[in-house]
């Protein structure tokens, strides 16, 4: 009797010891489940909190040029003489007077050049701008970025530019390709110019005089 | 009686054998869990710090972004909205191109070819022919319109005939070699014979006689022209205007003497979608 009693205290106590460890167990591993899931959350919201500032970054990065663009686009729009607009995202020249945009042209912008040992930086900078020269057939000195060596003549070249070329006070050019000549390629905007067609190039050259405020956002 | 004890001894220690194994494994299985819960609670821990760094770091670009985003709003407030609207319907003549757009504020709706002024020096009156560029209106449309012919015609038609123009007044005459001559009788230029008979030059024509080319005064009708400005006409002001043409051959040429010709179903069809005030801009 004492026997029995014993062994099915013994058991008892074993089984339910059994199931007790499980429960621990299963708690354990759902624990540890929790804990992996809340790693994986962490990762993934992680990298959308990465691409959310770089976003933001990005975003922040804009803001002042928009804001220059903005302020000049006012100025343009306030103007009621004839002037040349140069959106430099749209990649639109436009010739407005009065308010009434006149003549719409697509234009390709330059690349921008970091200043080197050679050369000195060249880009093309949102602001007011006025017409400086307005050149027919004319020569130019070979510009610092295409010649850094300085081997080419000291002479400014024909055939740099097109027939007709709007140099601004910054130096910056608006220009068309040259028919001929070693320029003659129009793969490759010139760094700080601005090139448009022939036809474009010779209505707003004939459109505008020097002194004109050219509109640069 | 000896077996009984011994199997009851054995029988304890294998049930507290088999206890302590299973409460072994429960003290590993709390182990476990303990470990568990620390993990987690660590991995909240990190959570609720990376939440604090991230607002931190996208409170501070917000911070910015916001003030940039005001300093535009400010500036976009000084712009005017009547400014920003493209304006209405105008008419734009490009002088490289010899064409003219009808445009309604950034759109294109209509277009032709133009001829435009020949760009030359009338040497004796110091007169440069050429279509100026710049803004100007429409200031009055004409159907039908008849041209008065300014002096430099007639000085043109003497050049042209190897004669010299003779500027006939009201009231007066140009004798000619045959005794007859020229006179004005009412609105008419004609020519007076020697027995006094009064013969009227065809209204419209220029009147060349004897190597003189005459300018017959205003007013009279042979100093009015039909057809050559073409059936319709819209005056720029200044002497200048977009008509229509006898010399269909010219459009698309610098031709003119500074006014803007076209092909006539062209002006016609220009006539219909302006009207008194349209902005021309000439570039």
């Amino acid at each position: 009797m004492t026997r029995l009693m014993t062994t099915v205290m013994g058991l008892g106590l074993a089984t339910g010891g059994v199931f007790f460890a499980q429960d621990l167990i299963r708690q354990a591993e759902g624990a540890r489940v929790d804990a992996r899931l809340l790693h994986r959350q962490m990762e993934q919201t992680e990298a959308r909190h990465q691409e959310w500032m770089e976003r933001l970054r990005s975003y922040r990065e804009d803001l002042p040029a928009e804001y220059e663009r903005q302020y000049v686009f006012g100025l343009a729009a306030a103007d009621t003489d004839r002037h040349v607009r140069l959106d430099l995202s749209m990649g639109q020249l436009s010739l407005v007077e009065d308010g009434y945009v006149v003549r719409v042209s697509s234009v390709e912008v330059g690349p921008s050049l970091e200043a080197t040992a050679d050369h000195p930086a060249v880009s093309i900078e949102r602001g007011i701008r006025q017409i400086e020269e307005r050149v027919r057939r004319g020569r130019f000195e070979m510009p610092a970025w295409a010649d850094p060596q300085g081997e080419a003549s000291d002479k400014p070249v024909k055939g740099l530019y097109g027939d007709r070329t709007l140099v601004l006070d910054d130096d910056t050019v608006l220009y068309s390709t040259p028919k001929k000549g070693p320029w003659a390629s129009d793969d490759q905007v010139r760094p700080g110019g601005v090139e448009m067609s022939f036809t474009d190039m010779a209505s707003i050259f004939g459109a505008v005089s020097t002194g004109a405020r050219v509109y640069v956002y | 009686m000896s077996t009984e004890p011994r199997s009851s001894r054995w029988l304890v220690v294998v049930l507290g054998a088999i206890s302590l194994g299973v409460w072994a494994y429960a003290g590993g299985g709390y182990m476990a869990l303990q470990e568990a819960r620390a993990d987690l609670e660590d991995a909240q821990a990190q959570w609720e710090n990376l939440e604090r760094q991230w607002a931190a770091e996208s409170g501070t670009l917000v911070e910015e972004i916001n003030g940039l985003k005001v300093a535009i709003a400010e500036v976009e407030d000084t712009i005017e909205i009547e400014d920003l609207n493209p304006r209405g319907r105008f008419i734009a003549v490009s002088l490289h191109e010899r064409w003219l757009e009808l445009r309604d504020a950034d759109s294109v709706i209509w277009t032709a070819p133009v001829a435009i002024g020949r760009g030359f020096r009338d040497e004796e009156r110091q007169v440069f022919f050429s279509t100026p560029r710049g803004r100007r209106e429409v200031l009055s449309m004409t159907k039908n319109p008849v041209w008065i012919p300014p002096a430099w015609h007639y000085r043109e038609v003497s050049s042209s005939s190897g004669g010299r123009t003779v500027d006939l007044k009201r009231g007066g005459a140009v004798k000619l070699s045959d005794g007859s001559k020229v006179v004005v009788k009412g609105n008419s230029v004609g020519r007076v014979s020697t027995d006094g008979k009064f013969q009227a030059y065809r209204p419209g024509k220029d009147v060349v006689v004897d190597g003189k080319v005459i300018i017959p005064p205003f007013g009279t009708v042979q100093r009015r022209k039909s057809f050559v400005m073409g059936t319709r006409k819209l005056s720029l002001g200044t002497g200048y205007a977009i008509h229509g043409t006898n010399k269909p051959w010219s459009i698309g040429r610098a031709a003119s003497h500074g006014c803007l010709r076209m092909m006539n179903k062209d002006i016609e069809e220009l006539y219909t979608m302006v009207e008194v005030g349209t902005p021309v801009f000439i570039y």
